[in-house]
């Protein structure tokens, strides 16, 4: 039994009798327990998961009604809730804390018997770009375990690619779930802000992120986005999307597309083997029918600055929940008053939460608001009206998820605005509330390069269906760990 | 512009005792250096991105009790209280 497969296979090989739920999961635990060591992409591993699968056997043998995922493992950031196991967003802060409820994304994949296999690794309190600032070590590049996975969510790229899951869900800030999705080599969704229910995520910038689905192949990812999708009355950002089907004419091609390149983000400080992979893409493009044209979007190059303004500004506020009073480590109040117990506590926030912080309320104090945070919600309008512009002319926007190759652990850790530039080419999603995909494309020495494309709000399918017909044409090596 | 002066004023600010502030003086300058850009964009809009509701899409404001699970996982220490610091 391979563990190789996408969701579709893995659905015909387990109706055709090939292995059940049960030996399945055995198979990923074995595997998990194989390649963890040297991976780090789980936090937790769920204890009951054979015996869920068990059960599902028994439904299956009962012929009673199953959920569509069948028994699949799925891996879950560790910053989404899932009842009665650890939800710690790799952070010091939450490492004893057991979710009393579910995330709406968990309940609906539950609820479709999927099972939870671990919960994955990621930043603390997904900020980060590399899961090197996870409480708990960093999680490994397994195309070459010197390198950094991508973050924030790294455990999910990472559990996806090395074969120790079917597919995960992680959340994406600031390009959280695309940055793995690129340097692991698999696919990775940020949906349009509001198409997926936060309820049970950990917030952070709450005005900014999404949860998103990675998975091996892109049906697999339109796969997942049919059953997390939707309105949820926990989450009133949530917004009505018609409940398309996503999964359905997924090949019907990119014929007499208009893609616009993002002149921004192909030239200047983009790695050459990136850049021609990229040149590569557009030229595919064209070869299977669609026009590319370069599409100029001068405010991009604001977008890390206005980003890191907001989302340290929504993370300073957000994390002031964190006492350690109700959930923690062991630290007794006695002989501490109020404000001295919260300061010593919270000196266990990691370095990069703690300057999120720092930025955060300043960005934020009298004096310095109309300069800095009211600015950057001023650029956060101009890059979404530039973008409604530019979905006037194409329809689609191209560039390369990431401006580098992944690089080494530690080789930029002690340098973080060079860590925040590398969100260059995948902020203005989350600024606009756009959705992008990450898929796989190319190698260079070994490692990962995958290309980017944007559509305008709600488009999915037909990102989907674009990213599709990329993902067709490429020929990538199987994983070598 | 960033002294030890005012990462001790944040750090106050945040509440979270800060045993290094010279770590983070150059760090936090360097970040907001590059944030200076933002002033010198030019923008003639004044709108603001915003996602509009209007009542009819706001749940139905019902009281729905949650179950002692809820509170289960609490570091208590005495029945359900949790102890926090003295305030004053």
């Amino acid at each position: 039994m391979t563990l190789a497969i996408s969701i579709s296979q893995y659905i015909q090989k387990l109706r055709d009798g090939e292995f059940s739920s049960e030996e399945f999961v055995a198979k990923t635990l074995e595997r998990i327990n194989k390649v963890e060591k040297n991976l780090h992409a789980f936090i937790s591993i769920n204890e009951n998961a054979i015996e869920q699968a068990k059960q599902i056997d028994k439904k299956i043998k009962a012929k009673e009604k199953v959920g569509s995922c069948f028994g699949m493992p799925i891996s879950i950031k560790d910053n989404i809730c899932t009842k009665g196991m650890k939800t710690t967003c790799a952070s010091k802060m939450l490492e004893d804390f057991v979710a009393p409820y579910d995330a709406t994304v968990v309940s609906k994949l539950k609820l479709e018997d999927a099972i939870i296999i671990g919960k994955a690794n990621l930043d603390e309190f997904a900020m980060g770009s590399t899961t090197e600032y996870s409480y708990f070590g960093p999680s490994r590049n397994p195309w070459n375990t010197d390198y950094v996975p991508g973050g924030s969510s790294g455990g999910s790229g990472v559990s996806v690619s090395a074969l120790e899951c079917i597919a995960s869900l992680g959340s994406d800030t600031g390009g959280s779930v695309r940055s793995p999705a690129s340097f692991c080599s698999v696919v990775g969704l940020k949906p349009t802000y509001g198409l997926i229910s936060r309820y049970g995520l950990v917030s952070f910038a709450n005005s900014i992120e999404q949860i998103g689905p990675l998975a091996r192949t892109v049906e697999d990812v339109a796969f997942i986005l049919n059953i997390i999708a939707g309105r949820d009355s926990h989450d009133n950002t949530t917004i009505e999307s018609g409940a398309p089907d996503y999964t359905k004419e997924i090949d019907i091609g990119v014929s007499g597309k208009k893609i616009g390149i993002i002149s921004e983000m192909v030239g200047e400080g983009v790695d050459k083997d990136v850049q021609s992979a990229t040149k590569h893409a557009i030229s595919t493009f064209e070869k299977l029918g669609a026009e590319c044209i370069p599409i100029s979007l001068d405010s991009a190059q604001h977008s890390v600055a206005a980003y890191y303004t907001l989302a340290s500004a929504e993370a300073s506020s957000n994390l002031a929940r964190f006492d350690n009073l109700r959930y923690g480590f062991d630290f007794s109040v006695e002989g501490y008053e109020y404000n001295s117990y919260i300061s010593k506590v919270r000196n266990n926030l990691g370095p990069e939460v703690t300057r999120r912080m720092l930025l955060g309320t300043f960005v934020l104090s009298a004096g310095y608001y109309g300069k800095y945070y009211q600015k950057a919600q001023k650029v956060r309008s101009l890059i979404k009206s530039q973008l409604v512009e530019s979905f006037k002319k194409v329809d689609l926007l191209l560039a390369p998820t990431m401006p580098i190759l992944p690089f080494k652990i530690g080789e930029k850790i002690d340098d973080p605005l060079k860590i925040y530039l590398l969100d260059i080419n995948t902020i203005i999603a989350n600024l606009s509330g756009i959705p992008a995909i990450s898929v796989p494309f190319a190698m260079a020495d070994g490692l990962p390069i995958g290309i980017q494309l944007f559509a305008n709000s709600l488009q999915e399918k037909q990102l989907l269906q674009s990213a599709y017909a990329l993902q067709k044409t490429t020929k990538l090596p199987e994983v070598p760990i | 512009m960033v002294d030890k002066k005012e990462i001790e004023h944040l750090s106050d600010l945040i509440k979270i005792e800060i045993k290094d502030p010279q770590k983070y003086i150059l760090q936090v300058e360097q970040i907001l250096n590059y944030f200076e850009r933002l002033d010198k964009v030019e923008i003639t809009t004044e709108d603001l991105l915003r996602q509009e509701l209007t009542h009819d899409d706001l749940r139905e404001d019902k009281f729905v009790p949650y179950g002692e699970n809820l509170i289960e996982k609490l570091k208590k220490t005495k029945e359900n209280f949790v102890r926090a610091p003295k305030m004053v």
